[in-house]
């Protein structure tokens, strides 16, 4: 019992709260200056997401830290044991209370976010529609049966299920409804098929002369094309096929079954949304005689049961509907000559706790408010006092 | 227009009618001239403060001084380089940071310093090398040019720029002899001389009778046709060669409504417009017509000063129809009245009185005309700004630049309201030597970027909501934290230094004072980091990103949490507290400026280059601060308490 409260006794301490913030301050100023080399996306799962790593002081020397996932979490735990339980329940500490409030509720929404939101991108040309969006990293393999002469199905695995297939190992994937298994391995998230040349030898497969090479990620992640060896194992004991399967591929990998052509694709992970997109128009406008950005803005149609509805998405003003939030994000082709048709790339995000941020803004706001007034006031009574005897001395 | 009379007249009282002696101009045109409206950089300006940013870029400060050492304004200069521009070329206006980039063009140096002005005249000789250099150095990325190429590309940018200039007027002085029996006479109704304005005028007569001659030609050898058309062909190859030379400045605006057509024309705009639209454009070739008569009558400073007033009077009216002239006479006046110059210099005379008044206590008329000093410069601070809101009508954060004017007026306010409460005078001396830092780096960062400080946003920060909510608070959060950092170091100092034999209660007031400062700042920064993250949501999508700009915000709150939870933990205590506001000077440092310097994230529009020296070396100070001074302070702390056998003051 006696170590359990002295356990309790850590947890809750100032003394905790400082060695954390300390370590989070440490991981934050490393992961903004691995940022440099690696980019924002690889930095943000080694640093931020996990739950411990290793950095690499000078790219030399190898030191272990708690990671961002970690270090939140017991932050939230000292926050509940001591900005909670432990705290002196006193009339001066309602604003600090409430503060505490406010950021408990900030690593709730930051966890939310991390575990249950989506996002990713819609790009329409002008008067093209869409109901999906992709996703910036993950990919997913896609197996399209052809059930009649304009009829298909699809068969997803999630990417999920073979991304840590690294190295040595694979992975196979079986169901009733496929005439096959599926053996995965080899996944590279950012790669290129390259032909063997007779003069240099790849430590993977070469298949039909091509081997994947694997490629350094890109700072912006959303650029990796990924890669990945594809296996397909008939049940009937027939031939195995494989075959190299990549994000960019401009024909998908197909194999002949039962007199069928099955296709396999590796593509962007993609969801469905509750309504249609329509890109009408997208307009940039410059600021005049320079090549500074003024606007940047999509008409869209939104089209939801029949229902046409037509909207503007502009910087600092997205569309929020049923959960799901459409931004502004980019427009192209860069090089397009006026007149040519354009296309408006939209970040779609559904997150649960999309507006949490400002209610604890608020929460905060009135809590740190309430406590520093309450200290100003207090200040500002002792300096007079001082003042006022100062006089009459 | 009311608007228009007073500042007018107010500027007319600051520099009044007369004419310098070795001047071209009358004040009067003078005034006039920085009141012509023009389009630059995206947006309505003054021609003032145009010719002051281009000036400061090409000379590196906002006057010339002429050979007599007579003080050249910027107006002066800029009408001299378009009226005048082979005297204006004789001008010492091209800053060369360093010779050596003389060195790589051929020129040679004679008596001039390693940093030294040259005139047009002197460098021409070594022009063509110059671009060469300059085109190759362009080829490598900004961030990795060493000094001399990065000076190299400057100096031909500016030539570019100032060529620009001198050349924008030629057009004004074109003639083209008509000779009688020429076709020409005809389309100029027997004119011998025709001028720009004339041949815009008769454009569409020119153009058809150039494509009729033309069509002959092609079935007909003619010679005396030949001639003829090549007459045409030298007309206009003369039009379109002086017409393509006058972009340097948008003088004219549209005769639409602002909604429909927003960009103002050039007079190679009205060329390709006239010739290749056929527009009607009446009132603009009235006025480049005017702008000839301004050309040929520039020796006769009466008749020039009398046009050009019609000339203003007839180009103010367009802009004034579509709206864009209300604030023009508001920034020149701005400008002229050099409020942050004039609190600089107040700032100093204030500290030189409060320092006085700490070495002489008891000497009342020293300590109360620093406050007094201190307030006017204030004053005059909070003033610039404001005129600058109103300019932009925007909130008095939107650039770098500003962020130092703006943390610079509330570290100022924060400080007097602190002296207000307690009245120690350490908050008071802490003013003044704020001010003038903040107000030094801010003219320092106008030199260096050579820009116009009021730009155009982009499209992601053009939200005066957000402006005035995240990016204001963030500042006043980044101002306290200077601030406790500037109290702590005054802490420093009077504990090296034994101020009043290092009387405890004099020390504990001033770490309370460095304490609210940095919960005042936490306050701030807190509230400024999760705006900022709403805004980012409603932008990007995403309220965090571990951006750098972002994760510099954090930093700083992270650290001001730290020294809360610290202090009341018991794990620092006063010479702590004083030591962790100073290196949180540091983290705001990195987040203000630094972040900008990694070159990666979304917030490129913050990106600045060259302050990595001023940064590493305001790094190296403030570590070594901690290190020496703070590890002496400690130091003499335990030998104070194995002295004596207690604890030091908490």
């Amino acid at each position: 019992m006696k170590v359990l409260i002295t356990f309790y006794k850590f947890l809750s301490s100032f003394g905790f709260a400082c060695i954390i913030l300390i370590l989070l301050m440490i991981l934050t100023f490393l992961g903004t200056f691995e940022q440099v080399d690696y980019g924002i996306y690889e930095v943000q799962q080694k640093y931020f997401n996990s739950i411990f790593l290793v950095h690499y002081l000078f790219n030399k020397f190898p030191i272990p830290l708690p990671g961002g996932g970690l270090l939140l979490s017991l932050l939230f735990i000292n926050l509940i044991l001591g900005g909670f339980v432990r705290i002196k329940k006193h009339q001066s500490k309602v604003g600090i209370l409430i503060t505490h409030f406010g950021i408990a509720l900030i690593i709730v929404s930051s966890y939310i976010t991390y575990a249950f939101s989506i996002d990713g991108y819609l790009t329409l040309y002008e008067n093209q529609q869409s109901d999906k969006f992709l996703s910036y990293y993950e990919w997913e393999v896609m197996i399209v049966e052809p059930t009649s002469k304009s009829q298909y199905r699809e068969f997803i695995i999630p990417g999920k299920h073979f991304k840590h297939l690294q190295g040595s190992r694979n992975q196979r994937f079986q169901s009733s409804s496929l005439p096959f298994d599926i053996e995965l391995k080899l996944f590279m998230p950012n790669a290129q098929p390259l032909p063997k040349g007779p003069v240099f030898n790849v430590s993977v497969p070469v298949i039909d002369g091509y081997f994947l090479n694997q490629l350094r990620s890109q700072k912006e992640a959303e650029q990796n094309v990924a890669g990945i060896y594809i296996s397909v194992i008939p049940k009937d004991d027939d031939e195995i096929k494989e075959g190299i399967l990549w994000g960019m591929e401009r024909f998908p990998y197909t194999v002949e079954l039962d007199g069928k052509i099955w296709s396999f694709h590796l593509r962007p992970r993609s969801w469905q949304l509750p309504f249609t997109v329509k890109l009408d128009k997208f307009t940039r406008e410059l600021h005049p005689g320079t090549a500074i950005a003024k606007v940047f803005m999509s008409d869209i149609t939104k089209i939801e049961d029949g229902v046409s509805q037509e909207q503007k998405i502009t910087m600092n003003e997205p569309l929020r509907h049923k959960g799901y939030t459409l931004f502004q994000a980019s427009w192209g082709p860069g090089n397009a000559k006026p007149g040519d048709p354009l296309f408006s790339t939209f970040a779609v995000v559904r997150n649960p706790a999309d507006k949490y941020p400002v209610y604890a803004c608020i929460i905060i706001s009135v809590g740190l408010l309430v406590h520093f007034l309450q200290k100003l006031v207090k200040y500002i009574r002792t300096e007079n006092l001082k003042i006022t005897n100062n006089l009459h001395k | 227009m009311i608007h228009f009379l007073i500042i007018s007249s107010i500027l007319s009282t600051l520099t009044g009618y007369t004419k310098t002696n070795d001047s071209h101009w009358y004040n009067d045109t003078l005034n006039n001239a920085a009141l012509i409206a023009i389009q630059d950089s995206g947006r309505i300006k003054p021609l003032d403060t145009f010719a002051r940013f281009r000036l400061l870029r090409i000379n590196g400060r906002r006057v010339h001084y002429t050979e007599n050492r007579r003080k050249m304004s910027a107006i002066e200069w800029l009408l001299d380089c378009l009226f005048f521009p082979e005297k204006a070329k004789s001008y010492r206006v091209f800053l060369v940071q360093n010779d050596a980039v003389l060195d790589a063009i051929g020129i040679s140096r004679l008596d001039k310093k390693k940093r030294d002005r040259y005139s047009y005249i002197e460098l021409e000789s070594g022009k063509r090398k110059l671009f060469e250099l300059a085109s190759e150095f362009s080829k490598i990325e900004e961030k990795e040019r060493n000094i001399i190429q990065a000076q190299t590309v400057h100096l031909a940018e500016n030539i570019s720029l100032f060529e620009l200039l001198i050349h924008y007027l030629k057009f004004a002085g074109f003639r083209y002899n008509v000779l009688p029996e020429s076709t020409l006479s005809q389309v100029f109704s027997d004119k011998n001389i025709v001028c720009f304005s004339d041949v815009l005028h008769q454009s569409n007569l020119v153009v058809e009778q150039f494509n009729k001659l033309r069509e002959k030609s092609t079935s007909n050898n003619d010679p005396v046709l030949t001639q003829k058309l090549e007459e045409y062909r030298t007309l206009l190859n003369d039009i379109d060669i002086l017409g393509s030379q006058a972009v340097a400045i948008r003088l004219f605006p549209p005769d639409k409504p602002r909604d429909l057509e927003k960009e103002w024309l050039t007079p190679s705009d009205l060329v390709a417009l006239k010739f290749f639209h056929s527009n009607k454009l009446d009132t603009y070739i009235n006025l480049i017509s005017t702008i000839e008569k301004l050309v040929a009558h520039k020796n006769e400073p009466d008749k020039f000063n009398d046009l050009f007033t019609g000339f203003l009077n007839e180009l103010s009216k367009l802009s004034i129809a579509r709206g864009e002239y209300k604030k023009i006479p508001l920034e020149v006046f701005f400008y002229k009245s050099q409020s942050f110059y004039y609190s600089l210099i107040i700032f100093v005379f204030s500290f030189i009185f409060i320092a006085l008044s700490w070495l002489k206590p008891n000497v009342p008329f020293l300590s109360k005309p620093g406050l007094v000093l201190v307030s006017v410069a204030t004053i005059l601070l909070t003033f610039g700004i404001t005129l600058r809101c109103v300019i932009r009508a925007r909130p008095p954060v939107s650039t770098l630049y500003e962020s130092i004017l703006f943390i610079t007026v509330v570290a100022v306010l924060v400080s007097l309201f602190i002296e207000f409460v307690n009245r120690q005078k350490a908050a008071l001396a802490t003013a003044p030597v704020l001010g003038m830092i903040g107000l030094f780096l801010a003219n320092k960062f106008e030199v260096k970027q050579g820009e116009d400080t009021m730009t155009s946003l982009v499209a992601v920060l053009d939200s005066n909501f957000w402006l005035s909510t995240h990016v204001t608070t963030i500042t006043i959060g980044y101002a306290a934290g200077l601030l406790a950092g500037a109290i702590a170091h005054v802490y420093l100092i009077l504990r090296l230094v034994k101020y009043k034999n290092n009387d405890p209660t004099a020390f504990r007031n001033l770490t309370r004072m460095v304490y609210g400062v940095i919960c005042f700042g936490l306050f701030f920064s807190v509230i400024g980091t999760i705006l900022g993250g709403i805004w980012a949501n409603d932008s990007w999508g995403r309220f965090w990103g571990w951006d750098p700009k972002e994760n510099g915000a954090l930093l700083i709150v992270l650290w001001e949490l730290t020294i809360l939870h610290g202090r009341m933990g018991g794990y620092i205590r006063e010479l702590g507290i004083n030591l962790a506001a100073i290196f949180g000077g540091c983290i705001i440092a990195f987040s203000w400026w630094g972040v900008n310097l990694l070159g990666v994230g979304l917030h490129s529009y913050g990106w600045t280059s060259g302050v990595f020296t001023a940064l590493s070396a305001f790094y190296i100070t403030e570590f070594l601060i901690i290190l020496f001074i703070g590890g002496w302070l400690k130091l003499t702390e335990v030998f104070v308490i194995q002295k004596k056998g207690h604890t030091p003051a908490a």
